[in-house]
């Protein structure tokens, strides 16, 4: 119970807030959150921080979305027999959470020899390869060791793209997989886990949702358990799947 | 007449210098006891203040003195090896080479002044002094200069002859230091791995000695390092859209701009989604001039990189064959990191000689007739030497071996490349979109070749003509597919990249890594196998059918980026690298480093940075911000603590080195 020398918090007020974030929140997380307050501060340091505290919870927790800002359940696997759809427009908008990413512009091998590295290399002088710096001469400038396991193309594309594992507040959640087939700031393999995007007006082909700069949003946050886990366990599954048969697709 | 005494390093550069100061044939006197060394006696005036003097021209053969550990510590098993940290040390003269000594010091005698003309850099200070102490043996007042001079044509000699500098005893010094510490922390960790691994495999028992030298390891490092990456690989698939369109009766291939993708999934949703677009529409058409780089004056560490690739010679072949060359006259000291020319020389009486010449006389009269352009400047000047140049015109066929012609060719044609005009050409690329992806193709035009007339071991050709294409065009393309392909391991390491690393890494120095090299082979830590299979080179192999590899000749143009020209990558890699052996580890090789790995030292032996440290502290030395005794110091004292801890580790050592790990280890090994 919240202390009774201040007072009431204004309840209506922070949801007003958070909603038009995109942020509906759940009825629960409310009234826990306004009953964890004990000092009265000021309503707009109330907002950022029932804001902070949802982009660090998980989302199901947290969100309780109209059901237009859900995903539709037959996103996916509209029928078990047929493909999903080739192209279907969403408007949401959505927040999503982000539980997995994947580098599908880079092999698995060079993703793992790279972080090898730089465990390797962690707080110690680094040795110099062949594809460091740039010497000035012409001739000996580029050399195939540059782009082991990469093929030589690799050098004009940009860095990702990006599959995400995405999904939403439901439970049990709506998943679905992003590909960020444009860059998005704060997107990457770093990205912590739990993290949020906001999505709208976006195109899911096939079930994926073609993700970039002009439909999606890094709102930020993590869920400390799932950022750990991540961290953890993506050198392992990269080690697995090398292990594996090869054909990791 | 006053008697003057001048001593070369080597017998050959006696006798050039000799003749060329004599201005006439100067006959030979055999020097008592030495088959090799030769006194050139003759008048010469030096200028003011020596005038005209009474010369006696002689040589040593290099250095003069041993550096080596009193004889009670021949006895390996009589001392602990950590006593050779610090066991006294003596510098003596090889019973060889007293009759030269004998020789300084006879000749010594009644000169007022010693002349030195050993090489200029730090060996050749070295050298100087040992020669100075032998002098002083017998005339103690003797006034001592040094002459300057990075080749042996006559104007240059006649030039240096007048100048009279200094001996450079902080370089003297950082040799001495070196050697110190190769001798101690060589003999030390030799001692304690034969010893370890004595009786530990009869693979091993046909080795006296394992050796271990502090550049021999970094060294060995590199190549165990991408041995591993090549074993380690696992191939990967990838899957890429490959457009194709004719046009005008061509076949127009554009690539896709995010190269491959290792996700199937989404390939086909893109691809699906092209599809769906139906029309592709050119984005941009560029056209640009774009240019390839002339070569840079050529250094050392180049001259042996381009010999491995383009004239296949190991890199201690074509420093020999280089030596040679200079000890002839025919080339500039070629030992310098120097790949600047000095803005005031003049290069035209070089770019002459060789007009001469049938082979590429006439492409050097076009040079002196208004073709010349000064050389490109590198970042590099080691203050000493040119860049390695010709300094004389030889008919090729009368040089000695087949080696010395092609070394020569190379450094002369490289030379004239540096002082000609870059290749100009003109880059086209097309952008295009379809549905939501881009996709280019490009190609190129050559249209003055330049310095690639001289210089055939790099290659920058027209691509195939692309047909016009007009910004905001649109069409169905011919032909989009799915290919798809993986990935491919990397190569084993070769020689010009393994000089690369080390010349990046601060091993050794552009004198002493073929060197290196050639001891890594000599012990059998590694070893040059003939590549096998072609193309793998690429980390890239595309499935059969489909596109196919044809895909690759659009890419053609990928100089046109930047206008940087072709960079050269595309035609030395296709033309260079094919046929180059590679560098593979020996089991014992991947023995030795997987351990010294296993200490988890600090500072790993098997890796550069210890070795850098020693050379930059040399190099502090030759700056006099320390002196040989503190380096000597700081040094044995890190290599103590290096020992001490895997002293500790003996038995992880020889359980790596067991016959069963090795046998093992064999069986994965396929050369």
């Amino acid at each position: 119970m919240p202390p009774t020398t201040h007072p009431p918090i204004n309840g209506q007020a922070i949801s007003d807030h958070l909603v038009r974030l995109n942020l509906h929140p759940s009825p629960s997380f409310l009234h826990s959150f306004i009953s964890s307050q004990t000092r009265n501060l000021p309503i707009n340091a109330v907002c950022h921080s029932a804001r902070f505290r949802i982009l660090n919870a998980d989302i199901r927790e947290c969100l309780s979305p109209p059901p237009n800002q859900l995903l539709p359940r037959d996103l996916t696997r509209s029928n078990p027999h047929d493909l999903p759809a080739q192209e279907r427009h969403l408007a949401g908008p959505f927040v999503l959470q982000i539980a997995w990413v994947e580098d599908i512009g880079k092999s698995k091998w060079s993703q793992l020899t790279e972080w090898e590295q730089a465990k390797r290399d962690e707080g110690r002088e680094k040795v110099v390869g062949l594809a460091d710096a740039d010497s000035d001469d012409a001739a000996e400038a580029t050399h195939p060791a540059n782009a082991i396991g990469q093929g030589r193309s690799q050098a004009l594309a940009p860095k990702g793209p990006f599959k995400l594992h995405l999904h939403d507040a439901q439970n049990p959640p709506a998943q679905v997989h992003g590909v960020t087939v444009g860059p998005i700031e704060g997107i990457n393999v770093d990205v912590p886990m739990g993290g949020k995007i906001l999505v709208k007006d976006v195109v899911v082909a096939r079930g994926v949702m073609l993700l970039d700069s002009s439909n999606t949003t890094l709102l930020g946050g993590k869920v400390h358990a799932l950022a750990t886990k991540y961290k953890e366990g993506r050198i392992d599954y990269l080690r697995r799947h090398l292990e594996g048969d090869g054909t990791v697709g | 007449m006053r008697k003057i005494l001048c001593v070369a390093e080597k017998p050959s550069i006696a006798k050039a210098v000799a003749n060329h100061l004599a201005g006439a044939h100067v006959p030979a006197r055999s020097v008592t006891g030495s088959t090799y060394t030769k006194n050139y006696e003759f008048d010469y005036n030096f200028g003011p203040p020596w005038n005209q003097c009474r010369v006696v021209f002689t040589s040593v053969a290099g250095h003069l003195t041993v550096t080596d550990f009193d004889p009670k510590y021949k006895n390996w098993r009589a001392f602990p090896a950590t006593e050779l940290f610090e066991a006294r040390i003596d510098v003596f003269v090889k019973d060889d080479n007293k009759p030269i000594e004998r020789n300084i010091e006879q000749e010594a005698r009644g000169a007022f002044a010693l002349f030195i003309w050993t090489d200029c850099d730090r060996e050749g200070e070295h050298i100087g002094m040992e020669v100075r102490n032998a002098a002083r043996k017998t005339n103690a007042n003797i006034q001592v200069k040094r002459a300057i001079f990075s080749n042996i044509e006559r104007a240059h000699i006649i030039e240096a002859s007048r100048r009279f500098h200094e001996l450079d005893e902080k370089q003297a010094a950082a040799v001495e230091t070196r050697n110190e510490l190769d001798l101690r922390i060589g003999a030390a960790f030799t001692r304690f791995l034969t010893l370890s691994l004595q009786k530990v495999s009869p693979k091993l028992e046909d080795r006296p000695v394992i050796s271990y030298g502090s550049c021999q390891f970094p060294t060995l490092g590199f190549v165990v390092d991408r041995y591993w990456k090549v074993r380690n690989f696992t191939p990967e698939p990838f899957w890429k859209i490959a457009v194709m369109h004719q046009k005008q009766g061509m076949d127009v291939r554009f690539t896709w701009k995010r190269g491959h993708l290792f996700d199937r999934m989404t390939v086909v949703i893109l691809f699906e989604r092209c599809l769906a677009a139906k029309h592709a529409r050119v984005s941009k058409v560029t056209k640009k001039p774009t240019r390839k780089y002339r070569p840079l004056p050529l250094t050392t560490v180049e001259l042996q990189k381009n010999g491995t690739r383009f004239l296949r010679l190991d890199s201690k072949r074509v420093m020999t064959v280089a030596e040679s060359l200079y000890n002839k006259g025919w080339i500039s000291y070629p030992r310098t990191e120097t790949d600047q020319f000095d803005k005031a020389t003049n290069l035209r009486p070089f770019i002459e000689k060789q007009a001469q010449s049938t082979q590429w006389g006439q492409y050097a009269q076009g040079l002196l007739d208004g073709g010349f352009q000064f050389p490109r400047s590198g970042r590099n000047n080691d203050k000493a030497h040119p860049p390695i140049h010709p300094v004389n015109f030889v008919f090729p066929n009368t040089l000695a071996s087949d080696d010395e012609r092609r070394v020569y060719e190379f450094i002369v044609r490289r030379f004239l490349a540096c002082c000609s005009a870059d290749a100009l050409g003109e880059s086209t690329t097309i952008d295009l979109t379809y549905g939501p992806e881009r996709f280019a193709t490009s190609g190129l035009t050559v249209l003055e070749k330049n310095y690639l007339d001289v210089y055939p071991y790099e290659r920058w050709e027209s691509s195939a003509q692309l047909p016009p294409f007009a910004e905001g065009e649109t069409f169905v393309p011919t032909e989009a597919n799915i290919v798809d392909g993986k990935t491919t391991a990397p190569d084993y390491l070769t020689e010009p990249e393994l000089i690369e690393l080390m010349d990046r890494n601060g091993i050794g120095t552009d004198a002493t890594m073929a060197e290196h090299i050639s001891k890594v082979k000599e012990r059998e830590y590694i070893r040059a196998v003939a590549r096998s299979g072609a193309g793998a080179g690429e980390g890239e192999e595309e499935g059969q059918g489909n596109v196919g590899r044809g895909a690759r000749g659009s890419r053609g143009g990928r100089g046109g980026r930047g206008g940087r020209g072709g960079r050269g990558s595309s035609a030395g890699r296709g033309g260079g690298r094919g046929g180059l052996d590679q560098l593979v580890p020996t089991q014992l090789g991947v023995a030795l480093i997987d351990w010294y790995e296993s200490l988890n030292l600090d500072k790993n032996v098997a890796k550069p940075f210890l070795r850098k440290d020693l050379e930059v502290q040399l190099k502090a030395i030759c700056d006099g911000a320390k002196t040989k005794t503190q380096v000597v110091q700081t040094e044995v004292e890190v290599y103590r603590e290096i020992y001490a801890r895997q002293s500790q580790q003996v038995a992880l050592l020889k359980a790596v080195c067991s016959p069963m790990w090795l046998s093992d280890r064999d069986a994965r090994l396929q050369y």
